[in-house]
């Protein structure tokens, strides 16, 4: 004979899904990408004035120095190397003139840029645009320090180039 | 709840929302390290500026990231003056090159899709052309980024975006 055995109502058991484990899983998953986690600085794009294109094919170690007739007021930096990527020296005067004002101290340079400013708003002028000409081998950052000196002493067009060997004559041409 | 007989019950708390936020997190984190990592280079530190504001997202199609970061000088072990290792994101692809002639055949062929995706009218008045973004390392020389630039614009590409580390210590 044949005995069935039927369950009672008291021994039925509900099957249970053990959450314990997995959440101890999951805290090791977050655990792992927390700490690779690498948040990444935070960035600015710079607003230039890019430096114009030259032949048709440009070879950048040999742009000649163009002085532009129809140009507005237009002030040039040089700012020298010293050899070893840091800065030497940097002179200020204007486009069509040889003459130029020595700093060897990038404040100073900041400060005579805001006097430009100052005087060019009370006479109600526009300010004049900025070439800034690098020497080849000076390091990026300086060369990022400088344009954002002038951008904050209040110059809109500011355009960085190659330092040429060429200076302008006196004359202009 | 569980319970045993004349025993007190024994209250567990609910696990279930905490597993799901928890992996709710971890998806977060999972996409998140994927998210643009591509594109940047980290190994380029980018000089710092005051005046480097947010970044404004580029309306177009296409972005390509160049990102120049001087080689190891094995003289000096220090960053190299003259040579560079310049890095192209696009898209999904990267590319490495070692000298400008082989980055302008790269933009070369790059703004050959540009112009075929585009309509005619569009890219003769100056658009439809892809945006590219220059990251150069700080330790970089002015020649390596200006030589770079000037690749980009004779290529044919006309907006091009530098970036650099927002420096909230600097006024601007």
């Amino acid at each position: 004979m044949r005995h069935k055995h039927r369950r009672s109502a008291a021994n039925h058991t509900r099957p249970d899904l053990p959450i314990t484990p997995m959440l101890d899983m999951s805290f090791q998953l977050l655990s792992f990408f927390v700490i690779t986690y690498k948040p990444a600085t935070l960035e600015g794009q710079l607003s230039l004035m890019l430096p114009k294109p030259g032949n048709d094919n440009p070879t950048p170690s040999n742009v000649e120095l163009k002085i532009d007739e129809q140009a507005e007021e237009e002030l040039a930096i040089r700012v020298q190397s010293n050899g070893n990527g840091g800065l030497l020296g940097l002179e200020l005067g204007s486009k069509t003139s040889a003459e130029a004002k020595v700093y060897t101290d990038t404040d100073e340079l900041q400060k005579e840029l805001k006097k430009i400013v100052l005087s060019k708003n009370a006479d109600k002028q526009p300010l004049p645009k900025i070439d800034y000409q690098f020497a080849g081998d000076l390091n990026y950052q300086f060369v990022i320090k400088q344009l954002d000196e002038a951008k904050q002493a209040g110059f809109e067009k500011v355009t960085p180039s190659l330092l040429s060997t060429v200076k302008p004559k006196k004359d202009g041409k | 709840m569980s319970t045993t007989p004349g025993e007190e019950t024994i209250h567990e708390p609910d696990l279930t929302p905490l597993l799901d936020l928890v992996l709710q997190l971890v998806m977060f984190f999972m996409l998140v390290v994927h998210f643009e990592s591509e594109q940047r280079n980290e190994n380029v530190q980018l000089p710092k500026a005051g005046i480097a504001k947010g970044i404004v997202k580029p309306d177009k199609l296409r972005i390509v990231f160049i990102n120049v970061l001087p080689t190891i000088d094995p003289e000096t072990n220090g960053p190299s003056k003259s040579q560079s290792i310049i890095t192209v994101f696009e898209n999904t692809s990267t590319a490495e090159y070692s000298n400008q002639e082989q980055l302008k055949q790269y933009l070369a062929t790059e703004i050959q899709k540009d112009q075929a995706l585009s309509p005619k009218d569009v890219w003769d008045k100056g658009g439809g052309r892809a945006v590219v973004i220059l990251r150069a390392d700080k330790e970089c020389t002015f020649k390596m980024v200006y030589d770079t630039m000037l690749t980009v614009r004779a290529v044919g590409y006309s907006e091009i975006q530098l970036r650099a580390q927002v420096d909230r210590t600097s006024g601007g």
